[in-house]
């Protein structure tokens, strides 16, 4: 059937007034929780998890992708107005947002940036229509020995792209992995790993982690690190017009469109997200740009081509994870164990078994970005007040949210313990320079992992030339290995 | 002697790898035989090893770096008060109900991070507590131990 007709029935079963409310809710939550400063994407959509469950399945995924988007959007009204990024992907539109600010031109900056971020998620929403299919027609040709190396391929990839260390973001990887294994092997039904915890036999429920890793451990960090005063400048007042001057939007235009694409290019890439889309765009922006000079001192382009990469890496990491069942990027491992959680798998066959859920959820993402864009310019004022609230009240409500939310998963006070346990995990983790969201990305595919590599063995008579006997296993796994090696190379290096 | 930090995560990511493997070590084979070529124990001793040699990379190879997520020791302490507050909260969050408990550890843990306003901060831990009652309870209609049991 043709696409447009597809998206045409997505939006038919999206606009119903349940999930116009889910988009409208968790485009205003995700907002709000982005300017906050500390709790990115993926810890908000961690704590909404919870309450989305309640929700019929369609209506609590497009909630948790409308928070996504919502997140994204939020993010840069703190590093605007307080020097502040509200997550790692905006600690470029710091660089030219807080000038901008102090300027008084914050209104237009954050205007720029919401318009930008509404056409980089609409672009990259066209790229999910056009490239998920054919992608996913693609994989269908994999048998376990191709998706084992698509799995290691993801898993490396990330360790090399998030983080500084490809060593620790390799241990990462094994870290995530090892607490997937935990509970009874369903091949042998076998338990593994229980410590003679019976709670532990049918695994540790993912969403338990997430929050745990995410929430909890961002709380954690935040109360240790509170008095250290922070990087923040002065917090500037939100004044004058919010509409940008025509120069302002003669100057963002062309930032838009090469934003969006090296965005959405970037999103595809496992484990790049937003955070290399951001200084992608900006440093292309910058070198194209005929006064360079003005970057760091409030060029509006500089700052419209990092908000448009922001979203569209959004869309870029959305491919992958429902074509192959691979997340692009840590928020999407958690949104992709979201999805778990509601029974459904993403993989090749997720576009035509599941079709309809696929394309209400396309439609719902352009539903959310529409109400956002709405929602958004005249309620900035209001968003801003946000940030009124002072944090020592603020801790403690997102951790008792986050308690609240894991015990109503199960009924279970032993996810209590877990979710605490998780959340000194992801705390030590942070602090030891490990990366929280490679763990969570790993946790969410090792099970597959397993499954894929075992199957691959079985298969193969345990022969594993297979591995480098296949083309497309042969070529994901070089180009892997490569730039692991490479990125090893480099600290052995460095370390002489 | 100062203790760099790559040392003792390094450390700490060995331990845990090591404790992975004698851990894989007591996995019971399979009850009868398959063509698993693995078997449940294989993955988890490759997983294992490739621990061990990433943690003896970050012990050996990796190059000190200033990780601006790093916290000093005095800082790692003061996490230790809200540790026990969670402790004393999971312990008696059954008996006391969510709606106690979490006003409870809502109240104890603004009064840590800053002293005074003891009635705002009362009002608020109240506030807090009621509202995840009614969203949660109410709203959601999730079943929760909100009341003490007796």
């Amino acid at each position: 059937m043709d696409i447009l007709q597809l998206l045409y029935e997505g939006f038919l079963s999206a606009i119903t007034v349940e999930n116009i409310f889910a988009a409208a809710l968790g485009a205003l939550l995700g907002t709000v929780v982005g300017i906050l400063p500390g709790l990115g994407a993926s810890a908000t959509i961690a704590i909404m998890i919870p309450v989305a469950f309640t929700l019929p399945s369609d209506s609590g995924l497009i909630m948790m992708i409308a928070v996504y988007y919502g997140a994204m959007y939020g993010a840069s009204t703190t590093a605007i107005l307080l020097k502040m990024p509200g997550a790692p992907s905006t600690v470029v539109s710091t660089l030219d947002g807080y000038p901008l600010a102090q300027q008084g031109k914050a209104g237009p900056a954050i205007s720029i940036t919401a318009i930008g971020s509404f056409y980089g998620s609409i672009i990259s929403l066209l790229g999910v229509m056009f490239l998920t299919v054919p992608l996913s027609t693609f994989a269908l040709r994999f048998g376990p020995v191709e998706y084992t190396a698509v799995m290691i391929f993801a898993l490396l990839m990330a360790a090399t792209l998030i983080g500084n260390s490809v060593l620790k973001g390799l241990f990462s990887i094994g870290l995530g992995v090892a607490f997937s294994l935990i509970g009874t092997d369903l091949q042998t039904g076998v338990s593994r790993f229980t410590l003679g915890i019976d709670h532990l036999l049918s695994g540790i429920d993912m969403i338990v982690v997430i929050i745990g890793i995410f929430g909890i451990g961002e709380v954690f960090y935040y109360l240790v690190t509170q008095r250290r005063g922070g990087k923040s400048g002065k917090r500037l007042a939100l004044k004058g017009s919010l509409i940008p001057t025509k120069s302002d939007f003669k100057e963002s235009i062309p930032p838009f469109f090469r934003g969006s694409i090296i965005g959405f290019v970037s999103g595809l890439l496992p484990g790049s997200g937003s955070t290399i889309a951001s200084f992608l765009s900006y440093s292309t922006e910058k070198r194209l740009s005929k006064t360079p000079e003005r970057f760091g001192k409030g060029a509006m382009q500089g700052l419209a081509s990092v908000d448009t990469a922001n979203n569209a890496s959004v869309g870029g990491a959305l491919v992958p994870m429902f074509s192959l069942g691979i997340p692009g990027s840590g928020t999407t491992a958690v949104l992709l164990g979201a999805l778990m959680m509601y029974g459904v798998s993403p993989g090749p066959s997720f576009i035509t078994s599941e079709a309809d859920l696929f394309w209400t959820i396309v439609a719902s993402a352009f539903i959310a970005n529409v109400v956002l864009i709405i929602l958004n310019l005249p309620l900035i004022p209001l968003f801003v007040k946000v940030l009124d609230i002072p944090t020592k009240y603020l801790m403690p409500i997102v951790l008792v949210i986050a308690v609240t939310g894991c015990y109503t998963l199960n009924g279970s006070f032993t996810d209590v313990w877990l979710v605490f346990l998780f959340g000194i995990i992801g705390f030590f983790m942070r602090v030891g320079g490990l990366s929280p969201a490679i763990f969570v990305l790993a946790i969410v595919l090792g099970e597959d992992f397993e499954r894929y590599f075992r199957q691959a063995l079985i298969t193969e008579r345990g022969d594993f030339t297979a591995f480098v006997t296949s083309p497309i296993s042969l070529i994901l796994l070089l180009v892997a290995v490569i730039v692991v090696s490479f990125d090893i190379f480099k600290t052995v290096k460095q370390k002489k | 002697m100062k203790v760099s930090q790559n040392k003792v995560t390094g450390l700490l990511c060995l331990l845990f790898s090591l404790f992975f493997i004698y851990q894989a070590f007591q996995i019971e084979p399979p009850p009868s035989a398959t063509m698993d070529f693995l078997g449940p124990r294989g993955f988890p001793f490759i997983i294992g090893s490739q621990m061990v040699l990433c943690s003896l990379g970050i012990l050996f190879l990796s190059k000190e770096e200033g990780n601006e997520d790093n916290v000093g020791l005095s800082e790692l302490k003061s996490l230790i008060p809200y540790l026990l507050l969670i402790l004393v909260f999971i312990l008696l969050v059954p008996y006391l109900g969510m709606f106690i408990g979490l006003f409870l550890l809502t109240f104890v843990m603004v009064r840590i991070m800053e002293k005074g306003k003891i009635i705002q901060n009362l009002i608020v831990s109240v506030c807090v507590s009621f509202a995840i009652w009614i969203v949660f309870d109410i709203l959601l209609n999730l079943s929760m131990p909100m009341w003490p049991s007796l």
